[in-house]
């Protein structure tokens, strides 16, 4: 069995034009893009279109995709996250906006990121968010898994748009250090 | 009536970093971070790709939910379609054209006769498209590759047969209803003395031909082909001379398993 490549090389690749590697960023992703449009729009066929029309933007578009300014997993599923969230805009039509109590299993079967699960389960991930504080928690399940915009938030939560810019950073900055401490094993080895 | 692009300091960049990484900026902000971003020189904004990345992770907490099987198939099918997306200025051509198949000695391949053997130039017909508008250049394309869509969609299986540095990478698709196969192609034609011929492979008999057909000159068309015995193995291609033979005369341009994986 061959190495896998990685995901930066299969996005090099398809930009490239290499269907290979566009089926295997599929068969890697597909199941997550998936869960995560369908999520949002709350809609099957609307899912099967962003999804469809993310990998296919990667397919057009993976030579415009920079390793130095992230990942090429959170360029993908960046993608696929405005595209459905462009979609609800459009056309009023979201996904429940009630998310932690209901994480299934792992979407999508295949292959779903190895590299992130050897490192953070999504009980991990899911602590993380739980234990913000609860207005920054709300702000952050509305804009990512609603898909309303900060000055939508501001009017239905009918504060500040100021206090909801800190509430999306502050939140995430907290949860980016907390599983930081989560992934660095020096730290509780000590 | 246009608006003005917005532009952005590294500090207003800074404190949408949470807005921006979760999806959160409304029209026009997020466009305007995006081409601040591309042109700072000043910041390397660290805080807002660090926060994208985190964001990036939220996805796994959503229930799983399974994609159509097909979906993956439509994904590479319509890629395909569009790599073989006719340049601009390319004569028009029927949408559905029938091109009459070549059927090789039909008296010794009863499988093939049995086919219906017809060449399907799926809507791939060059259009014209640099001179129409984008809108409709875009719908074209979508038409394009819903017909090739409705051929896979309704598909039992879809195989992938590799590239070669002859031929590009074409879907063989076996559709639900058994039957015809058709492999979906945008080959390049070959010179009138030559021609593509498909062929199944068995284990311990000799070679069946699928049929024989010409390059698509960069369209995409689906080809229809005898359909697969039930002992079939393996699917191949190679280029023989004019009108097809017996059995291959050179060396196949691929061998695909006739299994889906």
């Amino acid at each position: 069995m061959t190495a896998e490549r990685s995901d930066e090389e299969l996005l090099r690749a398809i930009a490239a034009q290499d269907v290979t590697a566009l089926e295997a960023l599929y068969a890697r992703y597909g199941g997550l893009a998936f869960s995560l449009a369908l999520r949002v729009t709350g809609n099957r066929e609307m899912a099967e279109e962003v999804v469809q029309e993310a990998f296919l933007s990667a397919w057009r578009r993976g030579s415009t995709y920079e390793p130095g300014r992230g990942s090429a997993r959170a360029w993908l599923l960046g993608v696929v996250h405005h595209r459905a969230i462009d979609l609800v805009r459009a056309r009023i039509s979201r996904g429940p906006t009630v998310v932690l109590d209901d994480i299934g299993e792992l979407p999508g079967g295949g292959d779903p990121w190895p590299e992130v699960r050897q490192k953070l389960d999504r009980e991990t991930i899911r602590g993380a968010l739980v234990s913000l504080p609860d207005e920054q928690r709300r702000c952050i399940e509305l804009a990512y898994f609603g898909g309303y915009s900060y000055p939508e938030i501001a009017e239905q939560l009918d504060v500040p748009l100021g206090t909801i810019k800190s509430r999306l950073r502050l939140g995430l900055q907290r949860m980016r250090s907390l599983l930081a401490d989560e992934t660095a094993p020096e730290a509780r080895a000590t | 009536m246009t608006l003005e692009p917005l532009t952005m300091t590294c500090q207003e960049v800074d404190e949408l970093a949470g807005a921006f990484a979760l999806g959160a900026l409304p029209a026009g902000e997020h466009e305007a971070v995006e081409e601040h971003l591309a042109s700072c020189r000043r910041s390397d904004h660290m805080e807002l790709r660090h926060l994208s990345e985190t964001a990036a992770l939220l996805p796994l907490l959503v229930p799983a939910a399974e994609p159509p099987a097909n979906l993956g198939a439509r994904i590479v099918a319509a890629a395909l379609a569009e790599r073989a997306a006719p340049s601009a200025g390319a004569a028009a051509e029927a949408v559905s054209a029938i091109v009459p198949f070549r059927a090789r000695r039909p008296t010794a391949f009863p499988l093939a006769l049995a086919a219906a053997v017809a060449l399907v130039a799926i809507g791939l017909g060059a259009w014209g498209i640099a001179q129409r508008s984008a809108l409709l250049a875009a719908r074209e394309q979508e038409q394009r590759q819903s017909t090739v869509l409705a051929l896979i969609g309704s598909s039992g299986t879809v195989l992938q047969t590799p590239g070669s540095a002859t031929v590009p990478t074409a879907l063989l698709v076996e559709p639900k209803a058994g039957g015809a196969a058709y492999l979906v192609q945008s080959w390049p034609p070959l010179d009138a003395s030559r021609t593509y011929q498909a062929w199944y492979i068995a284990q311990g008999a000799q070679p069946v031909s699928a049929g024989v057909f010409s390059g698509s000159s960069g369209q995409l068309q689906a080809v229809q082909l005898a359909a697969p015995a039930q002992a079939a193995q393996a699917f191949a291609v190679t280029i023989e001379p004019a009108g097809g033979s017996a059995q291959p005369t050179s060396q196949p341009l691929f061998v695909r398993a006739l299994t889906p994986g």
